[in-house]
């Protein structure tokens, strides 16, 4: 780049300012979570803690219900990943290479009923679990997540795979492999990049879910941001206690987009702009 | 190159998640079975731990039933509500529902035939002549009776003590003392009347607070549909006495960008003097510690002829009609209303059982105030208006008054909206 | 099998239809699961909208169009409908443009680009929970971050009560939403910046062109698609934002942030399941056609020019 000193100076001071402003929420809550609890709710706050005190992580150890609900997000996500990829990668390679009306029609009304709210959908799909027994198991949450996921999953996958060139395949094709063996010594090996980034959206958006989570589990597999919601009203007001769960739970978040952005960013070129 | 490595990651991936599978999947089918029935409670009562404990008191005295416990609460009164009731509607609910806010919230279920009647139950155990009628009256729908009150708390002002000594103050006796103390503490530079009334909830249930205040009965007929709302002046006393917190300047500023948790902060943090709440408070204000000392007093009736007191809640226990071991769940019942858990609760939870029981004296001084107050007053206890008006209305009426507080509507504009949307509702169902 | 079904590529003499059973083979898993799922769900809902039943009693009754005619004669759910249309003409311009701006930077610098990349994309996964818990906290008139902050530098003047002033707790509640989004097409303009060829660039230079003009002549235009698809998300999440707004503000202060999504969740508190489905399909039928209308427009659009 050849552009001026002083140009390149303002564009990163300019930056900088929209950065500060954008990580600073997540500072604050990171910086509340390692202040004694007393003093998260200190009027008027401070910024940066005066005491460091790691309270607020060691308390959770009393709560029992809450470190249960990580295992299970944990659980439930994983599980909404393999339903997801697996149900998706057949998909996708069908529509990536065949270009049937069905597949491409399916997508498009898949991703119409996204639009509907949630809560509207709630009652119908709680009477479906029910009947089907899975009521407060990690599976019927995890089918729930699925079903949010795998158009977007298919959507994704079917942009990786057209990228692949099709000789590869028909190469293997010649040498006597079905379309099962090409699909599986070929496609999948090749877009091993492309499922992993998918995977990737599929778990978080299975880890961030809510509503779905809420009405299809009563107990045993309550997710972690129902607990975190509910630690309000179930123990007191504690906002230290939250913003430490807050900041544990963004924990695979973080690591995740920090591992994984340059995949995510081939992601969203695929899916994107080739989509 | 970097493709292959990067396929062979996945691959360590894929075992990790099968491993995390397994785990997950064994960890799962370790669930114990007991000799005896099974009584599945679903409590969006007391909390957690402390019913733990009382439900392994049960079962050890009893071999023949055995209760299951799980906790569902799940954060606001209509989620809660709203989860049980498809549950229910899908028979994957409990045998016991505890802790449910019954009132009107009952006759919505008793009319979809989803809980048992348990008149002849309360006649064959003698629980009738044992629970005062008021609180009969909550759990009966036209002549049967469905669920056993088993807790019940009223609402009252919880005040910074210290507070009042450095300024000399008095518990208030009547609404015109009352206004006296929030004058001088406003004087003094503090704010008294704590208000957070952001959110789905707040807004509606101080307003009522304060018109049940004033108009007493006569506004449970408001909120039935029977009386208007622009016909109750006495409602409209009660609104005007609400709206002179925030116009007097005797509430902290900004209440509606607060919501009513956070508004809690506020009297921990001494700015506030006094907050309006209900015993858990002592709980959970003791997680805060403030470094003052807390009182408690009812707040005095904005009209001193009405015919309730203060505010209450009242949790019962129903049993579910269609799949429930009937006998073996009124057992349980019972037990809860037994004068051991009453007392236990009152050590454990500081929330009063629903009838009169000596109160041990042993227990926290606050507590005992609360809940010996409680107990002397039970027949004047008012019950919250939220189990009265369907959440639709109760939610636009919510939005309502946060028109009025905002300075959008005045206090008769606020009856008159409130007339309009409920009764489109009530045309309309 | 696979064999048997792929195998007669060789004509056989006659007119004759073939149809190819595998790749409906590998559709069939997804859309099984979909239609129990997703699609019967939905189904059950719009009917719902056409009977007056709670889910819970026994007898429904056919209610016809009663209950758009309630909702359509409703001025909230016309306030509502406004207020999803205030955020999408936001949604379309901020986010949007915010991103568009940083992808640049972003595609233009040489170091850092790792940092700010993911320092910057990180909000656009988070949590919608932790979101509106932190941003509730920012607001809060007391004890929040935003007012001290605003004094510091010098723009008191602009201290509010972000969440309870009606006219400003819609805005407020976008401004959290941006946060979260932002990030989002951000990533989707970097990549396709990526797509653009070098050679585009060095040519404008060559000839002279400043950063603006290389903006709007090279970059916007060479992203035409890119911004197709980033507004087509906006559209969705404008019309269907839900979760900010229930934990920021619940719709309020008197109906001063309700939209589309918070309107039907309170007919559904006590199973009106007949407005809430009605109100929901309307918003369903209005995005759909705002979506498809403006990818269309913008499909003819290239076309001709």
């Amino acid at each position: 780049m050849k552009s001026s000193l002083a140009e390149r100076a303002i564009l990163y001071a300019l930056v900088a300012i929209i950065l500060m402003v954008f990580v600073f929420p997540y500072g604050f809550l990171v910086s509340t979570s390692i202040k004694p609890p007393v003093d998260a709710l200190a009027i008027p706050p401070t910024l940066l803690p005066q005491r460091i005190s790691f309270d607020n992580y060691t308390i959770i150890g009393d709560f029992p219900v809450v470190q249960r609900s990580f295992g299970n997000s944990t659980i439930i996500a994983l599980l909404s990943t393999v339903i997801s990829i697996g149900l998706a990668i057949p998909a996708a390679y069908a529509i990536a290479r065949f270009a049937t009306w069905a597949g491409k029609l399916f997508l498009i009304a898949a991703l119409v009923t996204r639009l509907i709210p949630p809560v509207s959908v709630g009652i119908p799909l709680f009477a479906i679990m029910r009947s089907l027994g899975l009521i407060d198991t990690h599976l019927g949450v995890a089918l729930a997540h699925s079903t949010i996921s795998v158009p977007l999953a298919i959507w994704l996958l079917a942009s990786f795979m057209e990228s692949i060139p099709r000789a590869l395949e028909e190469a293997a094709r010649v040498d006597g492999c079905s379309r099962f063996g090409a699909l599986f010594r070929i496609i999948i090996p090749v877009a091993a990049g492309g499922i992993a980034v998918t995977a990737i959206f599929v778990f978080l958006a299975s880890w961030n879910e809510f509503l779905f989570s809420l009405l299809l589990s009563s107990t045993g597999v309550k997710t972690a941001p129902i607990a975190i919601a509910e630690f309000k009203s179930q123990y007191g007001i504690q906002w230290g206690t939250m913003t430490s769960l807050s900041v544990l739970y963004s924990f695979p978040v973080i690591i995740f987009s920090l591992l994984m952005q340059k995949r995510i960013l081939a992601g969203m070129t695929m899916g994107a702009v080739k989509g | 190159m970097i493709e292959n490595r990067f396929s062979r990651h996945v691959q360590k991936l894929a075992y990790i998640v099968l491993a995390a599978l397994l785990l997950g999947v064994l960890s799962l089918s370790s669930v114990s079975a007991q000799d005896g029935t099974d009584v599945l409670i679903w409590s969006l009562g007391y909390s957690g731990d402390y019913n733990e404990a009382l439900v392994e008191r049960f079962n050890e005295a009893h071999d023949d039933v055995n209760i299951v416990y799980e906790d569902v609460l799940t954060g606001t009164f209509t989620e809660n509500n709203q989860k049980v009731r498809i549950a229910l509607e899908n028979e994957a609910g409990p045998h016991v529902l505890g802790g449910v806010d019954v009132g009107a919230n009952l006759q919505a279920l008793v009319s979809t035939g989803q809980v048992k009647d348990l008149t002849e139950y309360y006649r064959a155990s003698g629980l009738i002549d044992r629970i005062p009628p008021n609180l009969l009256s909550q759990v009966t729908v036209e002549g049967r009776i469905y669920a056993i009150p088993q807790n019940m708390e009223s609402v009252g002002i919880f005040y910074n003590k210290d507070a009042f000594a450095e300024l000399e103050l008095e518990v208030p006796g009547t609404f015109e003392e009352y206004v006296g103390v929030l004058e001088a503490v406003k004087e003094a530079g503090y704010y008294g009347y704590t208000m957070g009334l952001a959110g789905g909830w707040p807004s509606a249930l101080m307003a009522s607070m304060f018109m049940y205040s004033s108009a007493g009965s006569e506004y449970i007929d408001v909120l039935s549909g029977i009386q208007p709302w622009p016909d109750c002046d006495n409602c409209l006393d009660g609104l005007n006495a609400f709206y002179g917190m925030v116009a007097n300047g005797y509430a902290n500023p900004e209440p509606l960008g607060i919501d009513y948790d956070q508004s809690l902060d506020l009297f921990y943090q001494g700015i506030n003097v006094m907050v309006l709440n209900g015993p858990w408070f002592i709980d959970a204000s003791a997680s805060a510690e403030p470094d003052f000392e807390i009182g408690f007093f009812y707040l005095p009736p904005v009209n001193p002829n009405t015919d309730i007191m203060t505010l209450g809640g009242i949790g019962g226990s129903l049993i579910v009609a269609e799949y429930a071991d009937v006998d073996a769940a009124f057992k349980v019942v019972e037990w809860l209303t037994s004068e051991e858990v009453a007392v236990q609760a009152l050590r454990d939870v500081s929330q009063l059982p629903a009838f009169t029981i000596d109160v041990p004296e042993d227990i926290a001084p606050l507590t005992y105030q609360i809940a010996s107050e409680t107990a002397a007053n039970v027949d004047k206890i008012g019950f919250w208006p939220v189990t009265y008006l369907p959440p639709k209305v109760f939610g636009d009426m919510n939005q309502i008054v946060q028109g009025m507080i905002g300075g959008m509507l005045t206090p008769e504009e606020l009856l008159d909206e409130m007339q309009e949307t409920h009764s489109a509702y009530l045309a309309e169902n | 099998m696979a064999q048997m079904l792929s195998a007669p590529r060789k004509r056989i003499a006659g007119p004759r239809f073939r149809i190819d059973l595998m790749p409906y083979l590998f559709i069939l898993p997804a859309v099984v699961i979909y239609v129990i799922f997703n699609l019967g769900p939905v189904l059950a809902s719009f009917f719902l909208s056409f009977f007056k039943w709670d889910l819970l009693s026994p007898t429904t009754e056919f209610a016809g169009f009663d209950h758009y005619d309630f909702i359509l004669n409703d001025d909230r759910f016309w306030n509502a409908l406004g207020h999803n249309f205030i955020f999408l003409g936001l949604a379309v311009v901020i986010p949007v443009s915010l991103g568009l701006f940083l992808a640049v930077f972003i595609y233009e610098i040489r170091r850092g680009r790792v940092f700010f990349r993911a320092a910057l994309f990180l909000p656009a996964i988070f949590s919608g929970v932790v979101i509106a818990y932190v941003w509730k906290w920012i607001y809060h008139p007391f004890a929040g971050v935003l007012n001290p902050t605003l004094e510091l530098v010098g723009l008191g003047a602009f201290t509010q009560s972000w969440l309870g002033n009606p006219k400003i707790a819609l805005y407020s509640t976008f401004i959290a939403y941006t946060w979260a989004s932002f990030g989002y097409s951000m990533v989707i303009f970097l990549a396709g910046l990526q797509d653009i060829s070098t050679d585009i660039f060095d040519a404008a230079r060559v000839d002279g062109a400043n950063f603006r003009q290389k903006l709007f002549h090279i970059t916007i235009p060479c992203l035409y698609d890119v911004f197709t698809f980033v507004i087509t998300l906006r559209i969705f999440t404008a019309m269907g934002v839900f979760g900010v707004i229930y934990i920021l503000t619940g719709g309020g202060p008197f109906y001063a942030s309700d939209v589309i999504d918070i309107y039907v969740f309170r007919m559904i508190g006590n199973f009106e399941m007949g407005w809430a489905t009605a109100a929901a399909t309307v918003n369903t039928v209005i995005v759909v056609c705002l979506s498809t209308g403006f990818i269309k427009w913008r499909e003819w659009r290239s076309w001709t020019s």
